[in-house]
């Protein structure tokens, strides 16, 4: 059966229209759950990981490394460089179960949750912004305003969450429900840091933001982070996200 | 000296062969190459004394897939700055290389076979450090590899063994089974600190009254080179319950530091030798709530050792009779940055014996500042307990602060100072008068 050309523009003014009315009527919990969906859609992704650190009068230094995720909770993080710090590897597991692997001791040490607030490696990401989990398990939702392009949600700490941050203020795109921009403020209530994700492919079908700049308002410094030969969906192995593979030689 | 020349073209020749091996590599799967340059010195507060000066060339090579194999490899040239003249003709010498004390170390080099010969098999074959243990630095638990004491309060660094690794990871129990056919004893630090390690062993010593040991030549008397003696070997069970990672373990080797087993008043020397030991051994680490925690034990069964001093009975400097060391720790980071981390525990690295085991307790503090440029440790300290019913005259204390500025990326430089005080028989009592400013400076590629 072919449809004809009126009967395609009906059916995407109806979806067009439809969208818009469906997404003025969700709530802030509907938003959040779909941008914690979109967010972390893909089944698994691997990728090289280039972080530009930006200091406040233009100096920049590089970190590249390599990234392992599954799931929304499950992700292996390895240095390449700089030289002092290649072979380093971080291994983030469900239940705030996370190991280092230092090759100069040629050990794994198993870290507490208490890191996961301080800065990863310098950068201006914490251990925390840069695990992937759903902010709805962390966060409460309320919708603040609905502009022609995003949602802006207020999220603020769910009771006995360890965080330093006072609130979040997430702008979650119209479109495709992907999270474009978190204002991040501290226990003062004053915004700190920025993270922007305004740069997204798909890959298989699924978003993936390949570069996203978290910027320091208060120290001026900022971590530009890029994706590179980005693979998604390839069926990554759970054996993968384990001690065993975090000491492996690559 | 013409024996110190021809170690020196050894070192030489090996290097030039291992470099020569490394340009052969280039074919090989994600080859990386790199390394660091450093220099490290101390000095005494007192006396000025150079007692530690190093200069390091340190390489490392590793290549492989990931998925099926792994080698790595890595060799440090070292010089140290005193050279060792004590004639005109030797500086007129042209080979003057053996004058001059340092010395090409190959580190580790071992061979990763993975999923091999089972996909739930990792091989690792060659010289490598084997670290066990869930505490942080001081390990009962780990036994296989030697400790490095050769920088004596720099705790926590190992020697390689040449041996064999196997671990099958199973679904809920990963077993990992080790060999070590040779022997390989620990490093000690330069001769004004060895004597303190090495005097916990001889303070108790009953001699003849009017006999001294001071001048005595120490003599080592290593393992015989069969497997029945040199070897070790050493098991581990290892699984993750309730939030916990667990380890049950089990080694038969030997000591790493050498004991007292005869001296010759006659020729003036005092022999040493490497006691056989069995230890079984459980540890834990885990988090309560975000506190990170950790605790590690491990039984000794140490053979028994009598000095043989001719014409005396035997005394007996290491006894059979089964002890325990073991250690507890936590660490916690605070919203302001602030990293700390306390253990306590029961024997450290050196002692051995039931009757030689110390209390200590180790404090850490540290904070980084501009995006982890400057690292300050204002508070690093052991204090040890060598007698609970008077303290206060029993007592020693490490003090070890430090600063870590990364002016760029690659570039590190150190800057710190050792502290040491005590009363009584310890360790740091005997260091009492080593108090030290280092400097170190590393730079990788």
């Amino acid at each position: 059966m072919r449809l004809s050309t009126y009967s395609v523009l009906v059916i995407v003014f109806s979806c067009l229209f439809s969208t818009g009315a469906f997404a003025q009527d969700l709530s802030a919990d509907e938003i959040l759950s779909n941008a914690d969906d979109v967010s972390n859609e893909a089944p698994d992704l691997k990728a090289l990981v280039e972080m530009i650190l930006i200091e406040a009068d233009g100096d920049q230094s590089v970190r590249e490394m390599e990234i392992y995720q599954k799931g929304a909770d499950s992700r292996l993080m390895r240095f390449l460089s700089p030289a002092g710090q290649r072979g380093i590897g971080f291994l983030s597991l469900p239940d705030d179960v996370n190991y280092l692997y230092l090759p100069a001791f040629g050990s794994v040490r198993r870290i507490a949750s208490h890191v996961e607030n301080q800065n990863f490696a310098g950068t201006d990401f914490s251990y925390d912004d840069l695990s992937s989990f759903r902010f709805g398990d962390e966060y409460e939702p309320t919708l603040n305003e609905t502009t022609d392009s995003h949602y802006i949600l207020e999220l603020t700490p769910k009771s006995g969450i360890s965080t330093d941050y006072s609130k979040l203020l997430m702008w979650v795109r119209l479109d495709n429900f992907y999270p474009s921009r978190i204002e991040y403020y501290n226990r003062s209530g004053d915004l700190w840091k920025v993270l922007e994700q305004n740069e997204l492919e798909q890959f298989q079908g699924y978003w993936v933001s390949v570069e996203r700049v978290m910027s320091d308002v208060i120290s001026g410094h900022s971590t530009s982070m890029g994706m590179t030969d980005v693979e998604v969906d390839t069926g990554l192995s759970d054996d993968i996200f384990s001690q065993r593979y975090l000491t492996r030689i690559q | 000296m013409l024996n110190m020349r021809s170690t020196w073209r050894h070192h030489l020749n090996l290097f030039f062969v291992l470099t020569i091996c490394t340009s052969t590599l280039f074919a090989l799967e994600n080859l990386s190459i790199g390394g660091y340059v450093q220099t490290e010195n101390h000095v005494g507060f007192d006396d000025l004394e150079l007692t530690w000066n190093e200069n390091r060339l340190n390489l490392k090579l590793s290549a492989g897939n990931f998925m099926n194999y792994g080698l790595y490899s890595e060799v440090q040239l070292r010089g140290f700055g005193y050279v060792g003249i004590d004639s005109v003709s030797m500086l007129q010498g042209l080979e003057q290389s053996g004058s001059y004390p340092g010395g090409v170390e190959l580190r580790e080099a071992y061979l990763d076979l993975y999923s091999f010969p089972i996909s739930s098999v990792d091989l690792r074959l060659g010289r490598q450090i084997i670290n066990w243990g869930s505490a942080d630095a001081l390990n009962p638990t780990s036994n296989i590899s030697p400790d490095n004491l050769e920088i004596l309060l720099d705790f926590g660094k190992h020697i390689a063994v040449d041996g064999f690794q196997g671990t099958y990871y199973g679904s809920y129990l990963n077993l990992t089974c080790v060999f070590v056919p040779t022997f390989t004893p620990t490093r000690l630090p330069p001769p004004s600190y060895s004597s303190a390690l090495l005097s916990a062993f001889s303070s108790g010593l009953s001699l003849p009254p009017g006999v001294s040991l001071e001048g005595f030549t120490q003599q080592i008397e290593l393992p015989d080179r069969d497997l029945n003696e040199s070897s070790q070997y050493a098991g581990k069970l290892s699984t993750f319950m309730h939030g916990f990672d667990l380890s049950l373990s089990y080694y038969y080797g030997r000591y790493h530091l050498p004991t007292p087993s005869a001296i010759s008043m006659s020729d003036s020397v005092i022999t040493l030798i490497y006691p056989k030991v069995q230890v079984i051994g459980g540890d834990f680490a885990g988090a309560i709530g975000s506190v990170g925690i950790w605790g590690e034990g491990a039984v000794f069964f140490p053979e028994e050792v009598l000095l043989d001093i001719p014409g005396l009975p035997g005394e007996e400097v290491l006894n059979d009779e089964p002890y325990v060391r073991f250690i507890a720790g936590c660490d916690y980071t605070f919203g302001n940055g602030v990293y700390v981390n306390m253990q306590a525990l029961h024997g450290f690295l050196h002692e051995q014996g039931s009757e030689n085991l110390n209390d200590y307790v180790t404090f850490r503090a540290e904070q980084s500042f501009l995006n982890s440029k400057l690292t300050l440790v204002p508070a690093s300290i052991a204090i040890s307990v060598s007698d609970w019913e008077d303290p206060t005259e029993n007592y020693g204390l490490a003090y070890v602060p430090e600063l870590t500025y990364r002016p760029f990326d690659n570039v590190e430089l150190t800057f710190g100072g050792a502290i040491l005080h005590g009363e009584g028989e310890n360790l740091f009592r005997q260091l009492n008068d080593r108090d030290e400013l280092f400097f170190k400076a590393r730079a990788s590629f």
